[in-house]
């Protein structure tokens, strides 16, 4: 069975530059555990600009990296777990990549 | 295999045995004191196993209390590469720990055990159906 490498940025601070609840990256860090055995958190800060509209913001960002088996549950899992990470924490968007790995 | 290097291997297999049953810091201070005062092993040999501990050891922990569970891994995701496995526990390298307690949260150590292990559970989460 193929493998993927799903990625997930959250945010550190909300948009009004408040801090993000550590509770809520329990919560997720959690529900990502219970479902797929365990996670890895990497330990680097992603900093990115981006903008919407004509409003610019700064993200500090930590990244949740999953290694799972390529199936359509999964896609459609992650699909729905964006749409909960984008009101969890009050994201316009919330950005999730997978790519293909191989072990060796 | 050398002698020199089954010396390291029992003596690193000596450490994490003690290691268990205390904290990191009482651990710690048992390593120094049997270590520094018996001078069994040559300088050098104990400077190599710390060195291999602080790259290559991995420890589990668990912080006291939900709180401090939810502060301290967003600390640790912050800093580390934290590997997170169930009931709240995470795989860390041996050197984090004193940052941990630099940052007073507080925490138990479950058990140590080599990097190879803690590859191996990443490797893991590929296999768990959804």
């Amino acid at each position: 069975m193929p493998l993927e490498r799903y990625e997930i940025l959250l945010p550190l601070k909300y948009n009004d530059g408040t801090s993000v609840e550590p509770e809520k990256f329990r919560q997720t860090k959690i529900e990502l555990v219970e479902k797929f055995g365990a996670i890895t958190v990497e330990p680097q800060s992603v900093h990115g600009i981006w903008t919407h509209g004509s409003n610019e913001y700064a993200d500090e960002l930590i990244r949740f990296i999953i290694d799972i088996e390529t199936t359509i549950e999964t896609e459609k899992f992650f699909k729905e777990f964006k749409e909960k990470l984008k009101a969890r924490f009050q994201q316009i968007e919330i950005w999730i990549t997978a790519y293909p790995i191989r072990l060796i | 295999m050398s002698q020199d290097y089954v010396t390291d291997y029992i003596v690193l297999i000596l450490k994490t045995a003690v290691h268990l049953p205390l904290r990191h810091r009482d651990a710690e201070n048992y390593y120094e004191s049997i270590f520094t005062a018996d001078s069994f092993i040559e300088p050098l040999t104990l400077f190599i196993i710390n060195l291999y501990s602080l790259i290559m050891k991995m420890v589990r922990i668990k912080f006291k209390g939900t709180e401090n569970d939810a502060i301290g891994f967003l600390e640790l995701s912050k800093r580390i590469r934290v590997v997170c496995l169930p009931e709240d526990t995470y795989e860390i390298p041996f050197s984090a720990l004193k940052m941990i307690d630099s940052l007073d949260i507080p925490y138990t150590v479950i058990e140590t055990e080599g990097f190879d292990n803690a590859i191996r559970k990443i490797r893991d989460t590929a296999s768990a159906k959804i």
